[in-house]
């Protein structure tokens, strides 16, 4: 989900950088399983909570200079791009399991090799090709230092 | 049953039991073979070694057993093949377990290196491809890393075979390795908790039985962590709690029945894994966290770094080859070229084994060798000496166990599947085929598959019956089955193909892109509606790229031997007893009365003249026979353009033939295997009876 705040993108599993970093995470945890704390924002939003306004979608040129500090989810970089894996949106634990086993954690750096037919990324010196059902579920941090 | 790829009967009588575990594409099964000078399959291809392979090694003096198991990526995986490496390294009974690994993929080997110390297995690592580490100028140090981790570490480079001698140096120096994971105020009390519950759980047990015997006798070499020699060392790491609640919940209970625990305790893990679960929703994810630290920590300390430039990367020896193979590789997978040279690749395959295989040596056998000197001489040598007509006609009758099944298995099928396998096993070990599967992924999505499908519908092609043998390698239960009701339905194997063609293009080519649409349409209805009603969940698509390598003909020429073995072991016995079967019905008159119950049906509904039963009851027994009726039929003139389109559609869409329907039942179980047959006996008359009715009409308009 999306940020009501800021459309930045949210880590519903609790378990983004962002949300560890909250002071509320560590001694309500309880608290952050209800509530979502937008990472880049702060806002505290409920599970499914609409977003105020008209959305705001993000920039189909994820790389752009103005976009380079949000979060997207893995599915909107550019061939070339590389980013910092941060979460997963809404995935079976099965397939988390699995994408972890392939050293998909918080904090893997990824680069985009390929998107079309298959979309086929590379973390460390592992060409992977996922789906695009995953592919979407993959929230990242594109990193501003590297230009496509 | 007899493994796929089964090495030839090995006479153990080892003393220590040593497993080979590791992820895919590491080249576990070359170092298998380094260490035991049997060959096994070795391929790039995930999932080729989905059963256990055996063999033995003399490492100083002693008898070793050595087991090769399938590809893992992580313990706790629900996918077959890597349940099966999971039963052995917990209840295999293994005295040390190497780790066989990516030397250029520090982090995924630690990944997988932490679950395995974890279970206080005495471990080697061997960090193998060492030659693509240089290549890419990836340095660390491979005696602190050793000093961390605490165990053994060899370097070694399983194509050429360099390090394997120190490796087996190693073997005899395991330890168990030195490392705790924490896993947080969330998991820790529990995994604490479990570890008291499941203290002293025999290692050896309910899963695999591995014959070890007498004790040790290594001089205290291989006992760094205590190993108790004769491989029954009870599961002391806290790597089996961790297992069983980063487990599934509907996979835990297997994996805790396998334990040796009293009702009391099994209750206590199991009340356990739901407090876990009622707290964190994905247990799985925190436990992979928490080893993913412990890994970053490790590599922190001993951090690989680029040693080298590129133009210096260039003068490393084989540098050249990788970095034109990394090229090649990204190729196979564009959105263009990836077409091309899979159209390519597709049109060479079907030169070598369609032409060559399938035209070429097959009239070769079937005509010369078996049709002027074989079944004649075996048919004089048994009205010589056999005088009772009834096995004389068992032997060499219409339906002889020798002149139909040794001819159709020997002469038809063997030169067919053996310039298949060779096209396969160069395929395999070039790496291209997980490209092919990621090419292929989004056409078979649409039938309910995974890329990985493209395999054994390639190889349908060829043969059906060979076909549904390999679905096994498919990750789910629901895929295997979906692939199998596909390849029975609408994949014409290469004898019926070739009849196909010749009928239609007696005809008009639009007849055989009639068929073609038809059965096509067929594959994608029935797949999506198999996908959706059958129970299970399809897995979701990631498929590791290894970089392409030049195969080694040895390798080739060593794997198609193994594959014939089996084939003649095991699908040629299957041959012989369809053919007994066919004999039997004939000489009861069933044959007889299934064609004219069938009559109505084939003149009413398809519009086909009353042969044409004839034909489909015998294309249950052989499908090229039943085509070559059809056939024969159109060349006498008895069918017409549209008898000829329906004609083939249903041949095409039938049941399988006797041998596939025992492969089915053997792979499958009794109750899939029926289901299958019946659903697709009505559907295939039912798709008949619709074109039939719609050509028909559209022809009167």
């Amino acid at each position: 989900m999306r940020c009501p705040m800021c459309h930045g993108l949210l880590d519903c599993t609790g378990n983004a950088q962002g949300c560890q970093s909250c002071p509320l995470y560590h001694l309500t945890r309880g608290c952050c399983q209800q509530l979502i704390r937008c990472p880049n924002c702060g806002y505290h939003s409920l599970p499914g909570e609409k977003t105020a306004g008209p959305q705001v979608l993000p920039a189909v040129e994820p790389l752009h200079a103005d976009n380079r500090a949000v979060p997207c989810t893995l599915n909107e970089l550019a061939v070339g791009a590389q980013a910092c894996l941060v979460g997963f949106d809404s995935l079976t634990e099965r397939d988390l399991q699995r994408l972890v086993a392939y050293g998909l954690v918080p904090g893997a750096r990824l680069k985009v090799l390929q998107r079309v037919p298959a979309y086929i990324l590379k973390i460390h010196e592992t060409e992977l090709a996922l789906e695009h059902s995953l592919v979407k579920a993959i929230c990242v941090h594109p990193d501003p230092s590297v230009d496509r | 049953m007899a493994n796929f790829l089964e090495t030839p009967q090995i006479h153990v009588t080892a003393t220590k039991t040593l497993a080979l575990v590791g992820q895919p594409n590491v080249g576990k099964s070359l170092i298998f073979f380094r260490l035991t000078g049997h060959y096994v399959s070795c391929s790039n291809y995930p999932g080729t070694t989905v059963e256990l392979y055996r063999g033995a090694a003399q490492i100083r003096g002693q008898s070793w057993q050595v087991l090769d198991t399938p590809g893992v990526v992580d313990l706790a995986s629900s996918a077959e093949a890597e349940q099966v490496t999971r039963d052995l390294v917990l209840f295999g009974g293994a005295d040390v377990v190497l780790q066989v690994a990516d030397a250029k993929n520090l982090e995924r080997t630690l990944l997988l290196f932490i679950q395995l110390a974890e279970l206080g297995v005495p471990m080697v690592l061997d960090l193998n491809l060492a030659d693509e580490r240089r290549a890419r100028g990836l340095d660390y140090s491979v005696a602190e890393l050793s000093q961390e981790l605490g165990v053994p570490v060899v370097e070694t480079v399983a194509t050429t075979g360099e390090g394997v001698e120190a490796l087996r140096e190693a073997v005899l120096e395991a330890r168990v390795p030195r490392l705790k994971v924490d896993y947080g105020p969330q998991l820790e009390p529990a995994v604490l908790a479990m570890e008291e519950l499941v203290q002293g759980q025999a290692r050896a047990g309910h899963g695999i039985e591995i014959q070890t015997t007498s004790s040790c006798h290594c001089s205290g070499h291989c006992g760094g962590g205590g190993v108790s020699g004769n491989g029954r060392g009870p599961i002391t790491g806290r790597g089996l709690p961790a297992l069983l609640l980063a487990l599934s919940p509907e996979h835990a209970p297997g994996l805790l029945g396998k334990l040796d625990l009293s009702p009391e305790e099994r209750k206590g893990v199991q009340r356990l894994s739901a407090e876990v679960r009622a707290k964190t929703p994905r247990p799985s994810y925190e436990i992979a966290l928490a080893r993913q630290k412990v890994a970053a920590r490790i590599l922190t300390k001993n951090p690989p770094r680029r040693t080298e430039d590129r133009a210096s990367k260039a003068r490393v020896s084989g540098s050249r080859s990788s970095h034109w193979g990394e090229r090649l590789g990204r190729w196979t997978v564009h959105p263009l070229w990836g077409t091309l040279i899979l159209l390519g690749v597709l049109y060479g395959m079907y030169q070598f084994v369609g032409n060559l295989g399938a035209q070429v040596l097959v009239d070769w056998l079937e005509k010369t060798v078996f049709g002027l000197y074989v079944n004649p001489a075996l048919i004089a040598l048994t009205e010589r000496y056999l005088p009772i007509l009834f096995l004389r006609d068992l032997l060499v009758g219409e339906y002889g166990v020798l002149t139909m099944a040794l001819t159709y298995s020997l002469a038809l099928i063997l030169p067919i599947i053996t310039t298949f396998f060779l096209a396969f096993g160069f395929l395999e070990d070039s790496g291209y085929f997980p490209r092919l599967t990621v090419m292929a992924h989004r056409v078979f999505r649409g039938m309910g598959l995974s890329g990985q499908a493209v395999l054994p519908m390639i190889l349908g092609l060829g043969c059906d019956t060979m076909a549904t043998m390999t679905t096994r390698a498919l990750e789910t239960r629901k895929e295997r089955t979906i692939a199998t009701l596909l390849l029975a339905l609408g994949v014409p194997c290469s004898a019926q193909l070739a009849v196909l063609l010749a009928m239609s293009a007696a005809v008009s080519p639009w007849v055989l892109i009639g068929v073609l649409g038809s059965v096509g349409l067929q594959l994608i209805i029935v797949g999506r509606l198999a996908a959706h009603l059958l129970p299970g969940e399809a897995a979701a698509f990631v498929m590791e790229l290894p970089p392409l390598r030049w195969p080694q003909w040895r390798n080739i020429a060593a794997k198609t031997r193994l594959r014939l073995v089996w084939y003649v072991t095991e699908v040629v016995p299957l041959f012989v007893l369809g053919t007994l079967v066919l004999f039997v019905l004939d000489k009861i008159g069933f044959l007889m009365a299934v064609k004219s119950g069938a009559r109505p049906v084939v003149e009413g509904l398809l519009g086909l003249p009353a042969e044409a039963a004839t034909a489909f009851v015998m294309g249950f027994f052989r499908r090229d026979y039943g085509a070559a009726g059809l056939y024969q039929l159109q060349q006498a003139g008895g069918l017409d353009a549209v008898q000829v389109l329906v004609s083939m559609v249903v041949i095409t869409l039938f049941v399988p033939c006797i041998a596939n329907f025992l492969v089915i039942l053997k792979e499958r179980g009794w109750r899939t295997a029926t289901a299958i047959v019946a659903f697709i006996v009505p559907y295939a008359v039912l798709v008949g009876a619709v074109v039939n009715a719609l050509v028909r009409a559209l022809l009167r308009g």
